[in-house]
């Protein structure tokens, strides 16, 4: 059923109503408790708690009135009474057990414990200034309030009476003290007077002891002036608080009315009313006159003046309560107009004898309650007239809370603690369980928003559904949660923002609260601001439930993105710090090295500088900084010269002929890579130019073998059938001539290919070399022996001279053999036979010299180094056998040997100078 | 008489060839790469004698003569017109008697297939008789000097020497392969003090290699170490 209502919007509405009633019946609940126990409701029974609350009320005011009692008469409190004593401030004082805080100086405190079992008697002279004044907790409330009904008449039964005539004889007192000077007693003059004039000292008196003082006045006159007047004084009082009590002074003016009734009264205890209808029967003529008793405070004509607690009456702002006992009746008014009127019948004795009815100066008065007066009834035989302050004993309690005062309202109010105070106990519990069971099913309902009419759904889905879904934004079947637009707000946006819409609330609340709006405002803002943060915090929390249930909501939370966000820049940041040094390193290859390094030195220093000048006061940071300066330069020298070791070390390699080492010039610095990339280029071109060279070389030497091949095969087969042609011995003489041609022809191509051959190798210097100490003197000598008989045949003197010492040269032993021989087979050809040559061998410093001499046979017009060229022959018709290529041959021969050659023709001398460096 | 073999891809030369030596009385077998000389060398077992050609397809000469001599012992005489140092060393060391360059003459090709054979059948070829050994015999390789008559007998061809150059080729013969100054032949063979030796003696070994050698200017034995002296090379 739950899993079908979750979906329906109706649903949690009444869900969040019945959990705000809840919420208020919690809270209800918990003020409720906390009232009941501060008023102690659970510690005492019903009446106990009503006489606590009286306590307290009453402990909250302090009635002082000023009255004037002229009359002496010790007036017994008696139990059971509330009293209220009203006095004139500043002249006495009496304190019912409590805390005294406005007793005036000169007052004279009595403390008086007025418990259930005692009594209290104020001495007569005490009651003119007599003032009770607030009780405290701490004293039982039978010990603070007592009603004090105060009787005119000092008569147990008509006490009323008494104080009546008393009061009306402390009245008659004052005048007949003025106007009956000279009558009668001087004594009761002046005990009038004394009276009259010293009221202190009268109630004193009469405070003292008033029944001595009615006995006296029974025996004496002047005593029953004393009476009366103590019994007046006790009227007085009496007449404070009730303007009854001043009609007694009224009458009391009556001085010769009461003059007359005091003297003719034997008992001590004259009712006023009798005093009153003596005086009236006295009096024949005196018409009835209503007791008008003026509420002020400065007239002692029976004018009492009532005030109250400013706290509870408000008097600083005239207003007031007039205290009528009942049966009196009256009217009271201000000045020039009668406000209310008290219908004596209007009391209900059958509640309580002491019910009183009371009327309530409010401001709407003004300043008028001083001088307010009231009107009591009329003197009728028989009516008992009681003018007293009362404190009603039992309050009335009219139920109506609005109109009640202060005291019912707190009356009220007890008694519905008293009736709730267990109650309240269940009414949190069931509310607190129901506001859960609430709180979860809106919770678990959160962001269901389900289609209509889909219900039916089978359990596991549900279930499934409910708990783990993951649907974001679709609102599909029922089952499935979604998240309004307003559950996208990321969570902490949300949370501060109802936390700042109710502080919010609150705030209004307080306001009205502290300006003392109307009770109606404050409790409809308070209503307002309660209900419009329940309902923000209740969205609240279904708005997380919902994104709970969904998932991903710290995802989307301000923080989560701020974080994201920060953590995103940072990475930014160093993803840009290192773009902006990559840039930088690129920039700076432009730069010229120099200029750089001395950038950088620039930059290090002004680093340091800035440094220096920041923490120049901090010796500590200054160090740190020191420290991290001296770790970096620390760091970047090892970089430098690990780089430069590594570039020295391919240098040194490449040097040595490694030419494949190669540098790794990837993460080096910009100049170190730069000379580790030319050292690897070096080493590179070094080795591609001896590969090029190697394969040059190879070319040539191939060329020459395989082109030497090419042309020596056709060449073989020519002389080999040249020589079969020869060999078959043909008759013909001509063929003969002519083969003999071919074969001559023939064996010169050969010998010109070998020669050529020869001395393309080496003038490539395409030979290899095996260079050794060669004695050149016995290979001459070995080269003469080869020669010796073809010379001797030629008929050429062939002379050897020099040193025939040895002569070591450093040569290769077979080309040297070469050389000689070619110059040798040189000499033999164009040599003029029968002449000398000669062979010169000389050794001069480090320097082996060969001189081959001899005469040309044919004219030599051309220079020695033309000679040398190939293919070019002294004989320039080119007929005899040389190929012209011998003196090249040799002179290349001896310039691979590291010697030279010169050719000197001087007319017919033909001159070939080899110089070969010695070898010693 | 003896079988040749003639391996040449140019036939114009393995005819003349083939002319010089039917001429001259032998049998010859022609082929003209050296999978055909393998295969006659390995149907033919009469064969005393192969002229090998170096540049030829299908099978070069290097690698016939390889072949030539997992199978057989015969003479093999390189002819090519190869005629570097290194490659006359290349071929003499892969099992070549003998090595002749391109252009040849054509009569010291046959002294050199005759000496060939010679030895081939002397030193206990196919059809060769084991000569005698006689104490007083001195020889090295081709070179054999009968003491007792004083007579000297090259590749089986008598020499006539005179008695000078008998001293000086004996002195050599007894110790082949040494290289010996001129001054020492002289010592030797003189017994006397070195006087102008070098001539005398170069004189005399020049004379010595025309009688003896089949190309004094390419000698095969008695060599010249130019700078140093002479030497006899050994078999």
């Amino acid at each position: 059923m739950i899993t079908r209502l979750r979906d329906k919007w109706w649903a949690k509405l009444i869900a969040a109503l019945l959990l705000f009633i809840m919420g208020v019946g919690c809270i209800a609940g918990l003020i409720g408790a906390y009232y009941c126990s501060s008023y102690g409701v659970y510690d005492t029974t019903r009446e106990g708690l009503q006489e606590r609350m009286n306590r307290e009320m009453l402990s909250k005011y302090s009635v002082t009135a000023m009255a004037n009692y002229v009359g002496a008469a010790d007036k017994e409190l008696s139990p059971n009474y509330h009293y209220a004593i009203f006095l004139d401030s500043g002249t006495g004082g009496a304190k019912v057990a409590g805390d005294l805080e406005t007793v005036p100086e000169n007052a004279v405190i009595h403390e008086f414990a007025i418990s259930d079992t005692t009594s209290y008697r104020l001495a007569d002279s005490m009651f003119n200034n007599a003032y009770v004044q607030g009780g405290s907790e701490d004293r039982s409330w039978e010990e603070q309030i007592k009603k004090f009904y105060y009787c005119l008449a000092a008569d147990e039964n008509n006490t009323q009476v008494e104080a009546n005539a008393a009061g009306a004889t402390a009245g008659t007192a004052v005048e007949s003290a003025t106007a009956n000077a000279a009558a009668d007693v001087e004594n009761q003059t002046e005990s009038a007077d004394a009276q009259a004039t010293d009221g202190q000292t009268a109630a004193d008196a009469q405070a003292a002891d008033s029944q001595t003082a009615a006995d006296t006045q029974a025996a004496d006159s002047q005593t029953a002036a004393g009476t009366q007047a103590t019994d007046s004084q006790t009227a007085a009082p009496a007449q404070a608080t009730d303007s009854q009590t001043a009609t007694a002074a009224a009458q009391a003016t009556d001085s010769q009315t009461a003059t007359g009734t005091q003297t003719e009264a034997a008992d001590t205890r004259v009712t006023a009313a009798e005093t009153q209808a003596t005086a009236a029967a006295s009096e024949e003529t005196a018409p009835k006159q209503p007791i008008e008793l003026y509420v002020t405070g400065q007239d002692t004509n029976g004018s009492i003046l009532y005030r109250v607690d400013p706290e509870l009456y408000r008097v600083d702002e005239k207003k007031g309560m007039l205290w009528i006992t009942r049966n009196i009746g009256g009217e009271v008014g201000v000045p020039g107009s009668k406000i209310a009127e008290f219908d004596p019948a209007s009391f209900d004795t059958m509640i309580s004898p002491y019910t009183v009815d009371r009327f309530y100066f409010d401001d709407s008065y003004g300043g008028q309650i001083e001088n307010a007066w009231f009107r009591a009834g009329s003197q009728e035989e028989g009516t008992v007239y009681t003018v007293a302050g009362v404190v009603a004993d039992k309050l009335v309690l009219t139920g109506n809370w609005v109109t009640a005062d202060f005291f019912e309202q707190v009356q009220i109010l007890l008694g519905l603690l008293y009736k709730i105070r267990f109650a309240v106990f269940a009414v949190i519990l069931i509310c607190f369980i129901l506001g859960l069971l609430l709180f979860i099913f809106l919770m678990m309902a959160a962001g269901h928003r389900g289609a209509a009419g889909n219900e039916m759904l089978p359990d596991s889905r549900i279930a499934a559904a409910g708990g783990k879904d993951d649907a974001r934004g679709s609102s599909n079947a029922s089952g499935d949660v979604s998240l309004l637009l307003i559950d996208r707000m990321p969570m902490d946006l949300a949370l501060a923002a109802v936390l700042i819409f109710s502080s919010m609330c609150a705030a209004l609340v307080l306001e009205m609260w502290d300006i003392r709006a109307s009770t109606a405002k404050t409790f409809c803002a308070f209503g307002v601001g309660i209900a419009l943060s329940y309902i923000a915090v209740l969205a609240f929390c279904m708005s997380f439930a919902v994104n709970v249930k969904v998932g991903g909501w710290w995802e989307r939370t301000v923080i989560c993105r701020l974080w994201k966000l920060s953590a995103r820049f940072l990475r930014w940041l160093s993803g840009m710090l290192g773009i902006t040094f990559r840039k930088l390193r690129e920039s700076m290859t432009g730069v010229q090295m120099g200029n750089r390094i001395w950038a950088l030195f620039v930059l290090f220093v002004f680093c340091e500088f800035v440094g220096l000048v920041l923490f120049r006061y901090e010796f500590d940071l200054l160090m740190i900084f020191w420290l991290i300066e001296k770790i970096i330069f620390f760091l970047a020298l090892m970089k430098i010269l690990l780089d430069f070791g590594k570039v020295k070390r391919a240098g040194a390699e490449i040097a040595g002929g490694n030419l494949e080492y190669k540098v790794e010039t990837e993460k080096m610095l910009i100049d170190m890579a730069d000379v580790g990339n030319s050292l690897n280029t070096i080493g590179n071109g070094i080795t591609s130019a001896v590969e090029e060279r190697m394969k040059l070389e190879r070319m040539k030497t191939e060329l020459i073998t395989n082109v030497s091949h090419d042309i020596k095969t056709p060449l073989t087969s020519i002389i080999n059938y040249t020589d079969l042609l020869t060999k078959l011995d043909l008759k013909d003489s001509k063929a003969q001539e002519y083969l003999e041609v071919l074969g001559r022809q023939s064996a010169r191509l050969k010998k010109l290919i070998e020669d050529l051959i020869e001395a393309s190798k080496a003038s490539s210097g395409a030979l290899k070399l095996d260079m050794e100490k060669v004695n050149a003197s016995m290979l001459l000598m070995q080269a003469l022996g080869e020669y010796e008989e073809k010379f001797r045949r030629k008929g050429l003197d062939l002379r050897v001279t020099g040193e025939t010492s040895e002569m070591m040269v450093r040569a290769d032993s077979r080309y040297l053999w070469r050389i000689f021989d070619n110059l040798m087979s040189n000499m033999l050809k164009y040599a003029q036979a029968g002449t000398r040559a000669y062979i010169d061998m000389t050794c001069d410093a480090g320097e082996i010299s060969i001189i081959f001499r001899n005469i040309s046979d044919t004219p030599l017009n051309i220079t020695g180094d033309e000679l040398m060229e190939r293919f070019v022959r002294g004989d320039s018709s080119r007929s005899t056998e040389g190929s012209g290529l011998g003196l090249s041959i040799a002179d290349s021969l001896v310039a691979l040997m590291g010697g030279t050659m010169e050719i000197v023709v001087d007319g017919d001398l033909f001159k070939v100078i080899v110089r070969m460096p010695a070898a010693e | 008489m003896d079988k040749i073999l003639i391996c040449d891809d140019e036939k114009d030369i393995v005819t003349a060839i083939r002319i010089y030596l039917e001429t001259t009385g032998y049998e010859t077998v022609c082929c003209y790469n050296g999978q055909e000389a393998l295969d006659a060398l390995r149907t033919d077992e009469d064969i005393h004698l192969v002229l090998l050609d170096l540049m030829m397809p299908v099978m070069d000469g290097y690698a016939c003569m390889r072949e030539i001599r997992k199978i057989s012992n015969v003479p093999v005489i390189l002819l090519t017109a190869k005629s570097e140092d290194t490659d006359k060393i290349e071929g003499l060391t892969l099992g070549a008697d003998d090595y002749v360059t391109k252009p040849f003459n054509p009569m010291e090709l046959l002294a050199r297939v005759k000496s060939s054979l010679r030895r081939y059948t002397l030193l206990g070829g196919v059809n060769g008789q084991p000569e005698e050994q006689d104490a007083n015999v001195l020889s090295c390789g081709a070179i054999s000097i009968h003491d007792d008559s004083k007579e000297v007998f090259v590749d089986g061809e008598k020499v006539a020497l005179t008695p000078t150059e008998y001293n000086i080729l004996k002195f050599l013969v007894e110790h082949p392969g040494a290289v010996y100054s001129p001054k020492e032949i002289y010592r030797e063979v003189w017994h006397d003090a070195a006087f102008e030796a070098e001539n005398t003696v170069a004189v005399h070994v020049r004379h010595l290699r025309e009688k003896i050698e089949i190309n004094p200017s390419e000698p095969r034995y008695l060599k010249v170490v130019w700078g140093r002296g002479y030497k006899l090379e050994k078999a």
